[in-house]
């Protein structure tokens, strides 16, 4: 477990200076690639100014998984809870993830402006779907005969749920919301792209614009950065909240390996 | 394992089952014909058939979880038509919540009745040594085996010290050397406690071994074939399969299978 981390470090290291030296080598010109080096003092340089610009996407990434998170566990939990509901309300939300957002985007803009809110919008329309379906599939997980010893136990409905139900259905809610923060990053970003005074998306396009391919791969490496400090926050929380799922899951891949 | 007086079964009543012209359709599959059967309070009797015989459908209905098409079941005075206070339920699966410790799990009976778990903690020590599972109070299930999640099991149906146990099944997932154990261990906690119980199964031995009366029941429909008495003193041991009223009991079941054409 402990020299796990080797291997994909020497991985990374290794591809950078094959990059450093190919660039080097046949002499690429930077606009086409810029050498590593160039791309880290960049970092470097720009540091104040790429933080901010990540710290306007964070918000909006932030903003539309809680708004996400917010709307679509109780909608999940209605939705297995009221058949009538799952009919009426199942057939809209699969047609809303049908076309790709990235068209909506522009008409969310033309509502709501050039703010932190159409972006926040935009990635939430991206990031509800993964949380309601896995709300959905963790909720009917409950095993059968686990419902008739709530039954038999003459167990309020309330209380089956929040005793029974809802735990067990978090470690799929996580998996859900691991997926939903990837996505959330993605819608802020696309909203971004569509119009912004600010942001990483923003930058993205300018540093474009001006072949700026060295702020280009700043960026990137911005995105990346947001990308995985937000999966291992949501990571962080489902050890927090859910520690015996964790430990059956680290028993499990002991026993198999 | 010490007797404890407060085990053996409270101050209250005891209550039978009392089993009448049970009818169970589902769709047009017609599960369980007029059943009709009674166990006595403090009477431990084993419904034996195939699967599909409908064994798991009686328990169910005797449950309060499914109301049956036709015909009535009272537990003591009382018309099932929900699950009734004075039961405690085994399933096969043992149930267990993964992320409460054995403790925790045994008392998820009282936090879901309103019971106050200061009034149970002296029988959930109780039940805890009578299981063996001392020393296991705080260990998750998944760091327990499959007999020992069992346990568990039983504690949890116990632990509201109802005057009826309905198990289904309940160590037909086990090994066969854990089942013995199991059988053992069940034998000495009806003992010590008198509960009527209800105890579904599809082993032969393990029902002549436990009941004091055994359904057989054919399949499709459901009904009643026989019922068998077992003349065996108690406590008894696995010893004793060897004993004329054991075999007797064993060929009279084999015998009523096959006349009904069937193999276990």
């Amino acid at each position: 477990m402990r020299t796990n981390w080797i291997y994909p470090a020497t991985a990374i290291l290794l591809s950078v200076a094959v990059w450093q030296f190919s660039v080097w080598a046949f002499a690429v010109p930077a606009y086409l690639l810029p050498p590593p080096l160039a791309v880290a003092q960049r970092l470097v340089e720009d540091f104040t100014f790429l933080s901010y610009h990540s710290w306007i996407t964070t918000l909006e990434t932030l903003g539309g998984f809680l708004l996400s998170v917010i709307i679509g566990i109780p909608l999940g939990i209605l939705l297995v809870w009221s058949r009538t509901l799952e009919r009426a309300i199942m057939p809209l939300l699969v047609v809303s993830q049908a076309f790709p957002k990235v068209a909506v985007a522009p008409l969310i803009i033309i509502w709501f402006g050039l703010g932190l809110f159409p972006k926040i919008l935009i990635a939430f329309s991206v990031a509800f779907f993964p949380i309601v379906v896995s709300t959905i599939a963790g909720m009917r997980s409950v095993d059968a005969d686990l419902n008739d010893l709530a039954r038999s136990m003459q167990a309020s409905s309330l209380k089956t749920f929040l005793k029974i139900r809802l735990p067990f259905a978090m470690p799929q809610i996580f998996s859900g919301l691991k997926v939903a923060i990837a996505f959330a990053t993605v819608g802020a970003v696309v909203g971004e792209w569509v119009g912004a005074e600010s942001g990483l998306g923003y930058l993205l396009l300018s540093a474009n614009a001006n072949l700026d391919t060295a702020l280009l791969f700043a960026v990137l490496v911005a995105l990346m950065v947001i990308g995985l400090v937000l999966y291992y926050a949501v990571e962080l929380a489902e050890r927090l909240m859910i520690p015996w799922h964790i430990s059956i899951r680290s028993d499990e891949l002991r026993a198999s390996s | 394992m010490t007797t404890d007086a407060n085990l053996v079964s409270s101050v209250r009543t005891e209550a039978d089952i009392q089993i009448a012209g049970v009818t169970q359709r589902f769709g047009s599959l017609l599960a369980l014909d007029t059943v009709d059967l009674r166990i006595s309070a403090g009477e431990f009797v084993s419904v034996l058939g195939p699967s599909g015989c409908g064994k798991s459908t009686l328990m169910r209905a005797v449950a309060g979880l499914v109301p049956p098409t036709a015909g009535t079941i009272h537990i003591g005075a009382d018309l099932v038509r929900k699950p009734h206070p004075d039961v405690g339920i085994v399933f096969q699966k043992a149930t267990l919540l993964p992320w409460r410790n054995v403790r925790d799990n045994i008392t998820l009976q009282l936090e879901m009745r309103n019971l106050p778990a200061a009034r149970f903690e002296k029988r959930l020590r109780q039940l805890i040594t009578l299981t063996g599972l001392e020393g296991f109070e705080s260990a998750l299930p998944h760091q327990l085996s499959g007999g020992m999640q069992q346990r568990v099991a039983l504690c949890r149906a116990l632990i509201h010290d109802p005057k009826i146990m309905l198990m289904d099944e309940p160590f037909g997932a086990l090994d066969a050397m854990t089942r013995e154990t199991m059988n053992l261990e069940l034998q000495r906690v009806w003992l010590e406690s008198r509960k009527t119980v209800m105890f579904i199964t599809h082993s032969i031995s393990e029902a002549v071994f436990l009941s004091d009366r055994i359904v057989v029941m054919s399949k499709r429909p459901g009904k009643i074939a026989t019922i068998i008495d077992v003349d065996l003193p108690r406590p008894r041991s696995f010893s004793m399969v060897g004993e004329p009223a054991f075999i007797e009991a064993t060929i009279r079941i084999r015998e009523c299978f096959d006349a009904l054409g069937m193999t276990e």
